[in-house]
């Protein structure tokens, strides 16, 4: 479970988290359940750890 | 405010060499000329780490570079470097549609822009994963196509709105 907070930016709530020197936002949809917005989190992190071991990075 | 003409979005309105910037209908503004805050052009490039890994097409300029860009700093940004404006696709799975992401090196942050359009196609920011790390990125999720298409060598404009 990761343990996030929200930054309002306009209409859209992003949810945010930092995770060791790599800080993340998220956006949030209305409606969206607590596991949805569980799954997109980890979903950023996953992304930028795929696209950065491919990019060498 | 957008006006259509069927599909197409109008984007430039001129009388004569005259560019218009607002259009009313009586007391109502419907149209309103969008300034872009940067415009790069992308000669697009390719790069394939590997069967098990990922194919992108656009623009890199870390570690494999592939893909050039026309001026390469982001007027966002104070002219801070593009590192990427890139889509992906994964090798096990090369229909399952592509990722887009934008790098832009320095921690910047998730504000000042509203949408980058490759060719035509919106991505807008807010609906982004953001990443701040020593370069910053926003990913979008997967659409089927590439915006940058997949023929290398072609131009693509990008603009930030």
């Amino acid at each position: 479970m990761i343990d996030y907070g929200t930054r309002q930016d306009g209409d859209v709530l992003f949810a945010t988290f930092t995770l060791g020197e790599v800080y993340y936002e998220v956006p949030t949809a209305t409606g969206q359940t607590e596991e949805e917005i569980q799954a997109a989190l980890q979903r950023v992190i996953d992304l930028h750890i795929l696209i950065s071991s491919n990019r060498g990075g | 405010m957008t006006v259509f003409i069927g599909g197409t979005e109008i984007t430039d309105i001129q009388i004569g060499s005259t560019a218009i910037n607002s259009v009313y209908v009586g007391a109502n503004k419907v149209w309103d000329r969008v300034t872009s805050l940067d415009t790069q052009t992308v000669t697009v490039g390719s790069f394939n780490t590997g069967a098990a890994g990922l194919t992108f097409v656009g623009y890199s300029n870390t570690n494999f570079t592939h893909g050039s860009i026309s001026d390469g700093t982001s007027n966002m940004f104070s002219g801070a470097a593009y590192d990427a404006i890139d889509a992906f696709t994964a090798n096990s799975n090369p229909g399952s549609g592509y990722n887009t992401i934008l790098y832009i090196v320095g921690n910047q942050p998730n504000s000042g822009w509203t949408t980058m359009t490759i060719n035509g196609e919106a991505f807008n920011r807010t609906d982004a994963g953001y990443t701040q790390d020593s370069t910053t990125s926003w990913v979008w999720n997967m659409r089927s196509n590439s915006p940058f298409g997949t023929t290398t060598g072609v131009t693509k404009q990008v603009v930030f709105t």
